[in-house]
Order: C-alpha cells, then sequence, then structure tokens
C-alpha cells in the first residue's frame, strides 16, 4: 500500500483535509496545534488503497518543538511515496517556505491550495497554473472544509504518486550554487551510506543543521572528508558576502518565494479592514480582554446550568428514574434473584445511571466550546492572558493547554507538545489536572442541586476559578524550581470564521461519546467491583459500614475528617474517582441508592453533608489526584515514573489542603 | 531612513524588516513564520501584552523579546494608517513612549 503524508503550515486545514479524504472525523479546530500526533487513515480510490497520514503541523523542519519534531522526523525519515503539501492560499509567502524546503528535499509533492474561496473573498487572486509552473509541483485548488477540490486532489495524487519528479532546484545565487555543486561532488566521492540525496546534504551541511550533522558523527571518513570542506566553504563565503551560508541560503529562499508568488498571485493594493480586526479590537483590548473573556466564560457555566442541567438533565434523570421502576417492577414480576435486582438497580440504575444522568450537561457545555473554538477565540484567549502568564513566569501558550484540560486533562496534557522549551511544557504538563475536567461535572452537579440550587452558575463558576487559581499559582512555584532558558512567544493569530453546525456538532459528539463509553467501560466496571465489596462479607447488610467497602472506606475516613466529610462513604467515592473521576458519584449513587428505597442520591446526600462540608468536597474532587488515564499520559508525556507519581501525590496533597482550609475557614466565620 | 526595532513602532506604521539581530534559534524561527528581510510588517497591536504584527495577510502575536531582535526600516506613514491610528484611539505620541 502506497503512503501519502500531509504536510503543512500550522491551521492550513490539514486534518480538515484528512477528514475529507479518509472519511474519518478527526478533531479540526480554529487555531494552530490542534494536531499533535500522527494520525494514520485508508482511503480507497479508483480500487486501490492508499494510507494516508496527518502530520502535526509546521513551519520549517527545525523541529522547535515536540510536535514540530514528529512532523519532521516523519518528513525526514522518508516512510512516504508522495507528500500531499497543504498550503493556505491566504497566506501563499509564509506557507511556501515549508514547500521550498520539501522541494530541496527532492521529495515527490503535490500542493493542496486549500481555502481558495477565503482568498477570493480577500480579493487575492492565485494563477494556479503558473504557480505549477514556476514550482514543477502540481497544484490542485480546495476548499477542504466545503469538500471541493478532493477529488481532484486525489486524482492528481494518484497520477503524481508513479511518476517521476520534475521539481526545480532552487538557486541560491552563484556563488553559494556552486558550493554547493562542489559539496555534492565531494560527498558522492566519498559513497558514504547516506539515506538523504546528495544536493539536500550538501545544502543542510551549509546551513549547519545540527541533527544532519548530528547522523553522521561517527563516521570518520565523513568528518575528515566531508566536513573539513564544508568548514573551509563556509569560511569562504562568509569572508566574501560577510553573512552565514545559512542566513545566505534563507534569503534565497524567500527570494525565490517572492519570485513566484509575484507572477502566480495578485494582491490588492491595500488590504481591506476585514471583519477580524474590528473584533480583535475588542476582544483583545487592553482593560477589556480579560473581563469579556471572564463573561463569556461565566455566561457558559452560567447557560451549562440552566439548559443542560435544570432543563434537559431533570427530563433525563426522571426519564432514567422511571425506567429503573420499570425494571424493579418487572425484575420483581419474573422472581429474579435477589442479589440479581440489588445490582441492577443499585449498581446499575443507582451507579452507572447517576453518571449517565449528565449527557445533556455535556452536551451543551461542550457545545458551547465548540464555538469558541471553532470560531478563532481560543487563539486569542491566549493571546490576552499571556501577560499574566508571563508575570507569574508561565508560557503564553500554556493557557491553551489549560482550556484544553477543561474538556479532559488527557488531550490537555498532550497539547503541551507545542511548547518549545522543555521547563515550560513541563510545567504546562504539572498544572493541567487543576483544570476542572468534563467528568467532574456530574460531581459538581449533584452536590449543587442538593446543596446550592440557586446559585449554580456562580458555585459551578468558582470551582473552575479555583482550578485556574491554583493551577496558576504552583505554575509559579514551578517556575521558580525549574531552570530553563528562557522561552519566545509566537502564535499566529487565525482569522475568525463563523463556526459550522457540523464542527461543533463532531466536537459535542465526540466528548458526549468519550463520556457515555466511559460510563459504559471503566465507571462500570468500578461500580460493580466496588458493589461487589459493598455486599461481602457474604451475609452482611448490603452498604453497611461492615461490608468490606465500608471497612476500606472507614480505614481511609478519618483524613477527610478534618475537611468535614469523613464519612466511609465520601471516602470509597474520592477513592473511585482515582480510576475515572465520574465514578465519585456512580459509587456515591451506589452506596446510597441501597440506604433509603428509591430516594436519589440529591436527597440522600442532604442528610450527610452541610453546605459548607459539601463545598469543601467539591473542592477536594477539583484539586485532588487526576483520574488514571491522565496520571498515564503524564508518564508517556515526561517519560518518568517520578513525575507521574509526583503529580499524583502533590495534587493530592494540595486537594486536601484545600479541603481542610475551606472547612475549617468556613466554620470560623459561622458557616456549617 | 531610520532602522528601528519592531517594538518600537506605533499601531498602524509599517516597516521593512531589513534583519533580525537574535541568536540561531529565534532567528530561524523567525524566518520560518516569515519574517524575513524584505517582508513588510504593519503593526496592528502594541500595548501591553505580545505585540501583534500583521504580516503577508496574516495576524501574528509576538513578545516584546523577540519584537525586540527583529530590525525594520519605517516607511513613511501613509494617510491611511494616520486614519487607522485614529481608529484604533492611538496618538501621535505614543510613538516617544520608551520601553
Amino acid at each position: 500500500m502506497q503512503t501519502i503524508a500531509l504536510v503543512g503550515n500550522p491551521n492550513s486545514g490539514k486534518t480538515t483535509i484528512f477528514n475529507a479524504l479518509t472519511g474519518t472525523n478527526q478533531h479540526v479546530g480554529n487555531w494552530p496545534g490542534v494536531t499533535v500526533e500522527k494520525k494514520e487513515g485508508i482511503i480507497k480510490f479508483q480500487n486501490r488503497e492508499y494510507s494516508v497520514i496527518d502530520l502535526p503541523g509546521t513551519y520549517g523542519l527545525g523541529g522547535y518543538s515536540e510536535d514540530e519534531a514528529i512532523a519532521r522526523d516523519f518528513i525526514l525519515k522518508g516512510d512516504h511515496d508522495i507528500i500531499i503539501n497543504v498550503v493556505d492560499a491566504t497566506n501563499l509567502e509564509r506557507n511556501l517556505y515549508l514547500t521550498t524546503l520539501l522541494m530541496e528535499m527532492g521529495a515527490k509533492v503535490i500542493i493542496a491550495l486549500n481555502m481558495v474561496d477565503d482568498a477570493e473573498k480577500r480579493q487575492i487572486k492565485v494563477d494556479y497554473e503558473r504557480l505549477s509552473k514556476e514550482l514543477g509541483i502540481p497544484v490542485v485548488p480546495t476548499v477542504a472544509s466545503k469538500g471541493r477540490g478532493i477529488d481532484q486532489l486525489m486524482q492528481k495524487t494518484a497520477e503524481t504518486i508513479g511518476r517521476k519528479n520534475h521539481i526545480r532546484d532552487i538557486s541560491y545565487g552563484k556563488e553559494i550554487d556552486e558550493k554547493v555543486a562542489f559539496l555534492k561532488d565531494i560527498i558522492e566521492r566519498h559513497q558514504i551510506d547516506r539515506e538523504y540525496p546528495s544536493r539536500w546534504l550538501a545544502i543542510k551541511l551549509l546551513e549547519n543543521d545540527e541533527d544532519v550533522i548530528g547522523k553522521y558523527q561517527d563516521n570518520a571518513a565523513f568528518k575528515e572528508g566531508v566536513l573539513a570542506e564544508v568548514k573551509k566553504t563556509t569560511d569562504e563565503i562568509l569572508a566574501t558576502s560577510g553573512m552565514e551560508p545559512e542566513m545566505v541560503i534563507l534569503d534565497k529562499r524567500y527570494e525565490f518565494i517572492n519570485q513566484v508568488v509575484s507572477k502566480a498571485v495578485v494582491r490588492p493594493k491595500e488590504e481591506i479592514d476585514t471583519i477580524s480586526d474590528k473584533i480583535d479590537r475588542v476582544v483583545t483590548h487592553k482593560y477589556f480582554g480579560i473581563p469579556i473573556f471572564a463573561l463569556i466564560m461565566f455566561i457558559i457555566y452560567q447557560l451549562t446550568f440552566t439548559i443542560g442541567q435544570d432543563i434537559l438533565g431533570e427530563a433525563l434523570a426522571g426519564g432514567i428514574e422511571k425506567l429503573g421502576e420499570l425494571v424493579a417492577g418487572w425484575l420483581e414480576a419474573v422472581n429474579s434473584p435477589e442479589i440479581l435486582n440489588l445490582f441492577i438497580i443499585d449498581g446499575l440504575f443507582g451507579g452507572v445511571g447517576a453518571v449517565l444522568e449528565f449527557i445533556p450537561l455535556i452536551m451543551v457545555m461542550y457545545m458551547m466550546f465548540g464555538i469558541l473554538e471553532d470560531s478563532g477565540y481560543m487563539a486569542r484567549a491566549a493571546y490576552i492572558m499571556d501577560r499574566s502568564m508571563r508575570a507569574l513566569g508561565l508560557h503564553g501558550k500554556t493557557f491553551i493547554s489549560m482550556i484544553i484540560g477543561t474538556g479532559c486533562n488527557v488531550p490537555g496534557v498532550m497539547s503541551t507538545r507545542t511548547l518549545e522549551n522543555k521547563k515550560d511544557r513541563m510545567i504546562a504538563i504539572l498544572i493541567n489536572p487543576f483544570m476542572s475536567c468534563g467528568a467532574r461535572l456530574p460531581i459538581y452537579m449533584v452536590f449543587i442541586a442538593a446543596f446550592f440550587p440557586k446559585h449554580g452558575g456562580l458555585v459551578l463558576f468558582s470551582l473552575y476559578a479555583i482550578g485556574i487559581i491554583v493551577a496558576l499559582t504552583m505554575g509559579k512555584i514551578f517556575s521558580k524550581v525549574f531552570r530553563g532558558e528562557e522561552s519566545f512567544f509566537i502564535m499566529e493569530l487565525p482569522p475568525y470564521r463563523m463556526p459550522t453546525i457540523k464542527g461543533i456538532g463532531l466536537y459535542m459528539w465526540e466528548q458526549v461519546w468519550s463520556f457515555v463509553h466511559r460510563a459504559g467501560t471503566v465507571i462500570f466496571l468500578v461500580v460493580s467491583l466496588l458493589w461487589i465489596l459493598s455486599i461481602l462479607p457474604y451475609g452482611v447488610e448490603p452498604y453497611s459500614e461492615d461490608s468490606i467497602l465500608g471497612i476500606i472506606g472507614s480505614f481511609i475516613a478519618p483524613i477527610f475528617r478534618p475537611a468535614g466529610f469523613g464519612t466511609w462513604q465520601a471516602s470509597v467515592g474520592l477513592f473511585a474517582g482515582i480510576a475515572a473521576k465520574e465514578a465519585v458519584v456512580g459509587t456515591l449513587g451506589m452506596v446510597y441508592a441501597g440506604v433509603e428505597e428509591g430516594a436519589r442520591l440529591i436527597t440522600s446526600i442532604q442528610g450527610v453533608f452541610t453546605p459548607l462540608s459539601a463545598y469543601a468536597f467539591l473542592i477536594m474532587s477539583l484539586l485532588y489526584t487526576p483520574c488514571a488515564a491522565t496520571i498515564a499520559t503524564i508518564y508517556k508525556e515526561t517519560n518518568s515514573k517520578r513525575w507521574a507519581w509526583f503529580s499524583a501525590v502533590y495534587t493530592f496533597l494540595i486537594g486536601w489542603t484545600g479541603a481542610v482550609l475551606v472547612y475549617q475557614v468556613g466554620r470560623l466565620f459561622g458557616l456549617a | 531612513m531610520e532602522i528601528r526595532t519592531l517594538d518600537s513602532l506605533a499601531v498602524g506604521e509599517k516597516g521593512i524588516i531589513t534583519g533580525i539581530n537574535g541568536g540561531r534559534t529565534a532567528t530561524i524561527r523567525l524566518f520560518e513564520m516569515g519574517f524575513n528581510r524584505g517582508s513588510e510588517v504593519c503593526i496592528v497591536k502594541n500595548d501591553i501584552g505580545p505585540i501583534i504584527v500583521s504580516l503577508a495577510g496574516s495576524k501574528i502575536a509576538l513578545g516584546w523579546g523577540l519584537a525586540r531582535k527583529i530590525m525594520v526600516q519605517l516607511k513613511e506613514p501613509s494617510m491611511q494608517n494616520a486614519e487607522a491610528w485614529d481608529k484604533g484611539g492611538m496618538k501621535y505620541a505614543d510613538n516617544s513612549i520608551s520601553r
């Protein structure tokens, strides 16, 4: 099977093309850095199968950040038969830089000139045929978001894949061209076992590319024969032009691009002041930027609460309850064994059902997050927060990973790959678990409904805000502890786009599906396991303190007494939450459902918690040890068991401290 | 025309990049993203926080540390730019504020 690799700048639409080609629904968003791993898909075209690889976006082949390194390594390894270079038509000059690098490699390339509709709107006229001729690369105009040009792109790809390349060599001026030819000769004469074309190797050596030089570090013949000549040549160029050869080459690449663009592209004299500019003037305003952001978030939580919970959530909860009663009646009618009834009613409906009630909430919340993402506002949020982040010694992009963490900490931790600097990245990983993820919402909702029904939006907002504040505080502390070189901030701000129903629908579906999927797998398993522990040893009163579960819980409970929730039920709930956060509610639902017949979780906890201890419990749930999947991701991304353990333990300590503080200080003020 | 660093330009002012005065990584990074010699940049925002510039049809936010490394030749502001200043609520005097 032949392999097609999608390569291009961040936010040029690679994943949209990937989805259009393979019919998959990978997550896309309107900001740079959505894709941080390579993804594979299959396309069947004219009775042949091709494997398609979607790579993280990259501006060049320097591989400065983890995601760019993934793209670079794949491109250089050459395990592909053709590259589809996705180029943003509104942004040709800058996008073609990567194209020139691909051309130098002698790779087989075809250009998907994407977003030609946007270019037309901005009165940028591109002569596709001329562009193709100037570069020596086939060019196919596409509008991937509308599926336009995808067939033609695949047609052209299938034609080109079996053909010889006609890519032009880029000229770096007479002097460098001669030196490149000279070095190319030397490389070829030394007959070094090499995986790259010799001209490309000559260019990279003149550019002083550390990675390439490193590859031949152990080759004595190469070192003596080639590197010595490179050094001499470099000095000669430095003497005649007064510039490092790499700078001359960089310059010449752009000269080449400018020539191509001047022949193939007509731009309007003066860029029209677009709507984007007008929106930006407001949302990135120096005083109003942060208040506007806070307001947007507050409205999201408020709407989540009213529509997702009060209206839709209640309806679904009622439905699940009715279904439970129906099933209970039916089970009794068919005389099924008592133990099975207990499991189905308390374990399944009480436990897993308590989690599923929150589907509408997840839907509403992520629909609104989807709008924010698709519109292009996310990159602005990172921009307006950069100043505050910097004051704390953090990188602006850390905030993007934090926002992604509010969906789920697993992609949140993974998104830190876009941070160039190791120190920045490490901090971003360690503070991500404090960002309240979707799985924690059910806990908040149950307790809000039981204790703070009038101030739901406010309590929810306060929890997210506390999560952010704790994350930033810890970030500040870590930035003092870790050492590292100074980092720089540079980020493209994508143009605003009208969010599409499809895009938001997909985003919502992704979240809902993963929620339902977890409820059916992890949560089901955890709840089942805990249910068994709660009816053993045989003959014990189910869900009582004397069951194995009760004994375990009672053993842990004393450490939560200073926080006001030292019950064995709360303890096992939190314990189960380390497997997955929804399991907290699932477990509480199960252990309390059996106590009072037919009582819902919300009413049963009203007798056990006070508003103050409930809020302390929420703080604990927000901050304590992340779920197993997040810990595993931290292990994978840091490649260190120590850091994974550290993140599990230190978050627990902070959660516990926070909960105790809330409870004790609250009591001082006479709250209960 | 005088050569200045990018961070010293006011909103609406345009400049042609003449060079980058930084380390190897920063320089190549900036080149890759389109801040090459001869490109025209226009300042969209320059107050607090990172600077926003418009470059070849896209908007890029960059921190002051980086902006200070970019050398530009100031282009004579046209009437249109003067209007942009007014729209952005900036005054000419902002030019002279030293950071």
